[in-house]
């Protein structure tokens, strides 16, 4: 410790310099550091598994990894849970994610646990539920998963928690269930960014004994 | 040691799932993980795979359990899956499964000795039960399906208000 007051009175580095210093050295070391993260891309049910220096931008390390990146492509990073925590449930209300700067460095991302970027052409999926003969809609970011709208649709439509688990997401017009974990960028088909599902009861397997 | 024989396309897609996004993310999100080995692409025990995946928290009982699945005829056929104890190289007893609330409980132990689950996810089950595909059609097995939905269909109900613990009920 007093070698380094001894090196900070030498050379004039206050107390702030000296830890300005010591952060840039730590981002530099870091920078070269690799990091895994998934990619979530339209229309592709697995993510994709990517591996770059943590120093590398968004765009390089998509572009590394073979992932096209168009005009028209919003890259949102970490998961976003907004739209089953929020107070704000009337069919107006919107998700405040915002998509990254492509020339953002991934060190400096919050890329969340597990790390994750989703690539998608929709800045907001407008999702509608039906339940009981009632729609209420919100737009929520890509980067929501189905589990995430899946609370959102208990409480806006007041199933109970006990009852709750019961209630799943089911595509409208069909007999298909997405995953929990499927992210709405993922599910969208097209440039219109909207998705219907119907809230339904859990089949209950019953059976011979 | 492995045998040297050509690798089933069964065996080469569930390696290929295992190492897929879906199932990493879960492996991340601390789900579930691989206990089985895969070296060189071959899977150590196949067509059997062994899992450990989570559960909530209850009373007395482990924060997770391990699932022995067996693979054969994957992904067109389902899976069947029973819960294992690896010190024993055996069958989970059943004082130590995980117990339920409902009638409807897909770790069912009053049939087919717990063997299987209860579900439409399962092969035996669904070799038995021929009128799931029309009166469940929602929960079919098809080749589009893989050991992800399997898995996350187990990890959500034992993360379930359904859930109760371990013990005979």
């Amino acid at each position: 410790m007093s070698e380094i007051l001894t090196i900070m009175s030498i050379y004039d580095i206050t107390d702030v310099g000296f830890r300005l210093l010591l952060r840039i050295l730590e981002k530099l070391a870091m920078s070269k550091d690799k990091i895994e993260f998934f990619v979530h891309l339209e229309s592709e049910a697995e993510p994709r598994i990517v591996e770059a220096e943590s120093g590398a931008t968004l765009l390089s390390a998509l572009n590394e990894a073979g992932i096209p990146v168009t005009d028209d492509l919003h890259i949102f990073v970490g998961d976003w849970q907004e739209g089953a925590n929020t107070n704000v449930l009337g069919d107006d209300a919107e998700d405040s994610h915002e998509p990254e700067d492509w020339n953002k460095r991934l060190c400096d991302c919050e890329l969340g646990h597990p790390a994750q970027l989703h690539c998608v052409r929709c800045r907001r999926v407008r999702v509608t539920v039906e339940y009981n003969g009632k729609e209420r809609r919100r737009s929520f970011s890509p980067a929501a998963s189905i589990g995430v709208v899946t609370v959102w649709a208990h409480r806006i439509f007041r199933v109970d928690c006990v009852d709750a688990a019961n209630f799943v997401l089911q595509f409208c017009d069909s007999n298909q269930m997405p995953s929990v974990e499927a992210t709405l960028g993922q599910l969208v088909k097209d440039k219109r960014c909207v998705l219907c599902f119907d809230l339904v009861p859990k089949d209950r397997i019953e059976g011979i004994r | 040691m492995m045998p040297d024989t050509m690798i089933s396309p069964s065996e080469k897609t569930l390696v290929s799932h295992l190492q897929g996004g879906r199932f990493r993310f879960g492996v991340n999100k601390k789900k579930w993980k691989l206990l089985s080995v895969i070296e060189e692409g071959r899977l150590s025990e196949w067509p059997h795979c062994l899992f450990w995946i989570q559960a909530g928290t209850r009373n007395g009982a482990p924060d997770g359990f391990i699932l022995h699945t067996n693979f054969a005829g994957y992904p067109n056929d389902p899976p069947t899956t029973t819960f294992w104890c690896t010190e024993t190289q055996s069958k989970l007893p059943i004082a130590m499964r995980p117990r339920g609330s409902s009638n409807n409980w897909i770790f069912r132990v009053d049939w087919n000795n717990g063997d299987a689950l209860y579900h439409p996810y399962d092969r035996i089950a669904t070799e038995s039960h021929r009128d799931w595909d029309r009166k469940y059609p929602g929960v079919v097995w098809s080749r589009e399906h893989t050991l992800v939905d399997l898995l996350e269909l187990i990890h959500q109900t034992l993360n379930s208000n359904e859930y109760l613990g371990i013990g005979l009920s």
